[in-house]
């Protein structure tokens, strides 16, 4: 959805005409605004930024067994 | 002043609006005025990332990566509903906590009222130990609640946000009605809030006339009359359909000479409020204009071609379209109403915005009488011209410096508290030293610590521990440490030394030093620290030491290796200075710090899953401050696969094994490789280079820090399309990016390359191009060739601006081969009988083989005996030359190809030859050259920049266009060959040299 956004972006820089009729009309519907910003702000995350429990780095492990020593003896 | 500066507000949705405007305008400006004065670094938040780059590269200099400091913020911890509550909490906390982590004497937060509907990350409170300051835009949504936060959840948000705005030392308002609202509505002291103003873009200006442009303008929005503009928002505060009322009411010659033209994006609601409004007021249908959404190039014309603009809001933290309007020479009328006459201070050009009449009066006036509408004019660009972003620039930077001099004057230091009461841990038969007695601390096993979090006296928060270590105990404490940091006490000099460490103690000299202390843990004498108390030093605070000598070790091994501080502790009032010492380390160490973080995220209500703590572990680690030891983090993704014993593979192997074994001083070099997704260490193909196999390591993830190197020595062609995103997201975090070019030759010499490799080599190096710092060419003319290919290609660089280009040449084995290796048999004969040309390198169409086949068989032709000797794999696009070779009537006989040759063999045949043709059209350096040469063989090679570059006078240059040419050139030294002797000595770099000269390349241009 994010990839099919942008590439309607990069084709509306070649029309502003289109571009401006299409960004009125979708201003005009703020729901749908926000959740357009929303996709397109969202990250592809693949697995390099995924934060997996059983693939942590090591440091990252340390961090996470203190803190779950403190959060189950609170 | 320390400054840290976050650009949220330039980074989240902000952006879109005035907000991210406001402070990428005012951030410019800023930082232009107060470096190198002050130390100004930019917080920016990880998970925006095409912004950032964005950001970074519109703030260029000022943007560099020792400047900035990327925290990596969990995923999913917007406000809004769908938001993970627990993990914003958590998360806010430890912002808060990373902010602190960075000393600074003030924080200066762009935009607090952030992160509703984005990953924006504020922090739950002001830091401590710092001053706190705020830009503040306007506090509207508490002038009208109902409308501006009647969802309970925008309400809470928008209420926390404001309690941590109320809480900061100094606000900077953006015009003095949002610092007298500021002072009324949250009760703050005057000299809490400082009006630092406003400004417009420098694009904003009175355009040129241009009447073909401004024919164009009119024909695209529908203009047919002179006409009376608006820009802005349509929400109510805006008083736009008081704006429509009054043009109605306009008279009606007036009215009819001119359109009404609104710019901006109304919702479906508020436009159908307006269509009413327009209807009540019986306008003509061209009355009124909806321009809808204009850019900037637009607007600039609109607001010069108008013969009004009007601007009659209610409401309005600053008012920037009057302002923009002005500058580019519109007559400007705006209400009399909050900062608007701050804008538009001529009493004439105002107008009572709850009063149509008075809008009225004032629009007639405008439009009626020309001669007020210049004199609108004239003062328009005199009032805009005293508005500037440095002027705002200014102002902030004396309002932070009076509030750091304020601060500094009341400031008493903060001595860390010596009160807290010490547990010394104390493991099997350690001697405890007689002062301890003066400390009046608890003394106790391992075994009578109890689990963090328990109650009991031991977790207090003020209970600081003491480790007494020696080597024989060391195993005992190393897991209790983990949980329980705490001050090491160390009173003697390592004694002897273990001939072999165990498993843990390895893994420990292994993560303290690395590489390099690995190798001394596992050579007897060559380590300084004991390794088996070297393990505790990673969840040490602090290592006390009784003597000098006993800290000497200690102070060797700091220089590579992740060590806390160390002190020797004084002869005479030891006991005041070890518990000095200690609150020292507990007030100061990360550790320390994030212990208080962990009890404060366990106290919050909520239940967090596995991956929320997983995520919220992983900021905490992202929000540490970068250690002392820089890493170097060496891509061996290909090699680390398979080693196909590939040229670049030679390469990579001998630079990496140098590295490993003698690293850049204050540098830990760690070999990754991108596997399974992510980058990993490539631990196991480390220890295989380095022939350790008295230990296992795991492939852990990588983490990165701001100032983390990356070198790409392997040509990882195949893994680059995927590991680019993370690549990109660690330039951003500040790590520098390094790749190694062997050569373009798919690009310089396209024929002779299978198309798909050709678009894979491109796609390769456009990848790198536009990511990297420094792209490392191993010989001049190939950085010539990419220096050119750059600039003809102008990929699209992630920061804007291209890498810069170096060479640095390539190594020679250092031993040469004996010579003693036997021949195979029918190949020893024939080089015993005739002159011998040798030829080295993979089959492929750009060495040239075809041509040298084609001159020999010339030259057996016309009476020439000799061989023709090819050494080198298979490699492509040589099929007919295959069948030629392998059909020819001479093969086995004077031509030979073998392309299963050893080490020994090569060494051999180089020494045996008469001279070594080196036909290539196009090549990246030339090893075979060098090492023929260097065992006395003529070298006869192609007249190419890049053979004249790597060999100098060591070799004879034939251009030789066809077979006819070279056969002529190859006659005379095959027939009356060369004596090694006469070979002029040169010398080339051995691999420990090649790897220096590589290092102190990357070293130079590294943060």
């Amino acid at each position: 959805m994010k990839r099919l956004l942008h590439l309607a972006k990069q084709f509306l820089a070649r029309h502003p005409g289109l571009r401006r009729k299409i960004v009125n009309a979708i201003y005009r519907v703020p729901m749908l605004d926000m959740r357009l910003r929303a996709v397109l702000d969202r990250r592809d995350d693949p697995a390099w930024r995924r934060v997996d429990a059983a693939d942590l780095p090591q440091e990252v492990r340390m961090v996470y067994s203190r803190l779950r020593q403190r959060m189950e003896r609170r | 002043m320390k400054l840290l500066l976050d650009l949220q507000g330039a980074q989240s949705q902000s952006r879109h609006r005035g907000i991210g405007r406001y402070t990428l305008a005012l951030s410019r400006a800023f930082l232009a005025r107060a470096e190198p004065l002050h130390d100004v670094r930019l917080l920016l938040n990880a998970r925006f990332d095409t912004p950032t780059d964005a950001l970074i590269a519109t703030l260029g200099r000022h943007a560099r990566a020792d400047r900035r400091i990327v925290l990596d913020v969990p995923e999913g911890i917007r406000a809004q509903p769908g938001g993970n509550p627990w993990l914003r909490r958590a998360a806010a906390r430890t912002m808060r906590h990373a902010i602190e982590g960075f000393d600074a004497d003030a924080v200066w937060f762009s935009s607090l009222l952030e992160g509703y509907n984005d990953d924006a990350l504020p922090p739950d409170a002001p830091p401590a130990g710092m001053a706190s300051v705020a830009t503040l835009y306007d506090l509207i949504p508490l002038h009208n609640p109902d409308v501006y936060l009647g969802h309970p959840r925008v309400r809470q948000w928008y209420e926390q946000s404001i309690d941590v705005l109320r809480r900061c030392d100094l606000l900077l308002a953006i015009s003095e009605w949002v610092r007298q609202d500021a002072i009324e509505r949250l009760g703050l002291a005057p000299e809490r809030v400082v009006n630092i103003g406003a400004a417009v873009d420098a694009g904003f200006r009175k355009p040129q006339a241009d009447v073909a442009a401004s024919e164009d303008l009119s024909r695209r929005y529908g203009m047919t009359r002179p006409f009376v503009l608006y820009s802005g928002g349509f929400e109510q505060r805006k008083n736009v359909s008081s704006l429509i009322e009054a043009f109605a009411r306009l008279p009606e010659g007036l009215r009819a000479r001119h359109q009404l033209v609104l710019v901006g994006r109304p919702s479906q609601e508020e436009k159908a409020q307006l269509d009413a409004v327009a209807r009540k007021a019986a306008l003509s249908p061209d009355s009124i204009i909806y321009t809808g959404f204009a850019p900037d190039d637009d607007l600039v014309h609109l607001y010069a071609e108008c013969a009004l603009f009007v601007f009659p809001s209610l409401l309005e933290g600053f008012g920037l379209p009057p302002l923009e309007a002005m500058a580019c020479g519109a007559p400007v009328i705006a209400s009399n109403a909050a900062s608007l006459p701050e804008v538009v201070d001529r009493r004439d050009a105002q107008f009572d915005p709850t009063r149509i009449d008075s809008l009225v009066e004032r629009m007639a006036q405008a439009l009626g009488n020309p001669a007020f509408a210049a004199a609108l004019r004239l003062y328009a660009q005199e009032r805009a011209a005293t508005f500037s972003w440095d002027g705002v620039a200014e102002r902030a930077l004396g309002a932070l410096q009076e509030l750091a001099q304020r601060r500094g004057a009341a400031r008493t230091v903060a001595a860390a508290s010596t009160q807290a009461r010490i547990t010394c841990v104390v493991a099997g038969d350690t001697g405890t030293p007689a002062w301890l007695a003066e400390l009046d601390a608890r003394v106790v096993s391992p075994a009578q610590l109890p689990a963090p979090g328990d109650a009991s006296p031991l977790n207090a928060s003020d209970t600081r521990l003491l480790y007494l270590v020696n080597p024989g105990t060391a195993g005992q404490l190393a897991p209790i440490m983990q949980t329980h940091p705490g001050v090491l006490l160390v009173q003697e000099a390592s004694g002897n030394l273990p001939a072999m460490p165990d498993q843990r103690a390895l893994e420990a000299a292994y993560r303290t030093g690395g590489y390099a202390d690995l190798l001394a843990a596992c050579s007897p004498g060559a380590q300084a620290i004991d390794p088996r108390l070297l393990a505790l030093a990673e969840d040490a605070l602090g290592v006390l030491c009784t003597d000098e000598r006993a800290a000497q070790p200690w102070r060797s091994q700091a220089g590579a290796a992740s060590l806390p501080q160390i002190t020797v502790l004084p002869a005479h009032g030891t006991s005041a200075a070890c518990r000095r010492e200690i609150a020292h380390a507990y007030a100061t160490h990360p550790l320390a710090r994030e212990a208080c973080l962990f009890d404060d995220i366990a106290n919050m209500e909520g239940k967090p899953g596995d991956d929320d703590l997983a995520a919220l572990a992983n900021t905490i680690v992202a929000a540490r401050p970068p250690g002392g030891v820089r890493r170097w983090l060496v891509d061996v993704s290909g090699i680390a696969e398979k080693d196909l014993r590939t040229g670049v593979q030679r390469v990579v192997r001998n630079i990496l094994l140098h590295w490993l074994k003698s690293p850049p001083a204050g540098v830990r070099v760690e070999p990754v490789r991108f596997s399974n997704g992510r980058y990993r260490y490539a631990r196991p193909y480390a220890l295989s280079l380095l022939d350790v196999t008295q230990i296992q390591l795991p492939e852990d993830a990588v983490e990165i820090a701001n100032g983390d190197v990356f070198v790409g020595l392997d040509w990882a062609i195949d893994t680059i399309a995927q590991a680019e995103p993370q690549l990109r997201d660690w330039h951003r975090r500040g790590a520098s990016l390094h790749f190694l070019v062997h050569d373009l030759l798919p690009l310089t010499l396209p024929d002779m390359f299978h198309p798909y490799a050709r678009g894979r080599f491109e796609d390769w190096l456009r990848r790198v191009a536009g990511i990297a710092d420094q792209l490392v060419c191993v010989s001049r003319a190939t950085a010539e060739d990419l220096r050119h290919w750059l600039n003809t290609q102008a990929p699209d660089y992630q920061f804007g601006a291209p890498p810069r280009l170096c060479d640095s040449p390539l190594g020679v084995d250092a031993v040469l081969g004996t010579g003693h290796s036997v021949l195979r048999k029918p190949l020893a004969q024939a080089m015993h009988t005739r002159p011998t040309l040798l030829m080295v390198g993979t089959i492929e169409p750009r060495k040239g083989y075809d041509q040298a086949l084609e001159a020999c068989e010339m030259l057996w032709n016309t009476g020439t005996d000799c061989n023709l000797v090819i050494v080198g794999h298979y490699g492509w696009l040589m099929e007919t030359f295959r069948t030629r070779v392998q059909a020819h009537a001479e093969r086995g006989r004077r031509l030979f190809w073998i392309d299963d040759a050893g080490d020994g063999e090569l060494d051999a045949i180089y020494r045996q030859s008469t001279a070594l043709l080196a036909a290539s059209w196009g090549e990246g350096y030339g090893l075979p050259l060098i090492e023929a040469a260097r065992r006395g063989l003529p070298v006869i090679a192609r007249d190419l920049p890049v053979f004249r570059e790597v060999m100098g006078g060591a070799a004879r240059y034939v251009s030789a266009p066809g077979a006819a040419e070279l056969a002529a050139a190859l006659r005379g030294p095959l027939t009356t060959p060369v004596s090694r002797d006469t070979i002029p000595a040169t010398s080339w770099p051995n691999w420990e040299q090649s790897g220096a000269a590589m290092a102190e390349r990357i070293a130079r241009f590294a943060p």
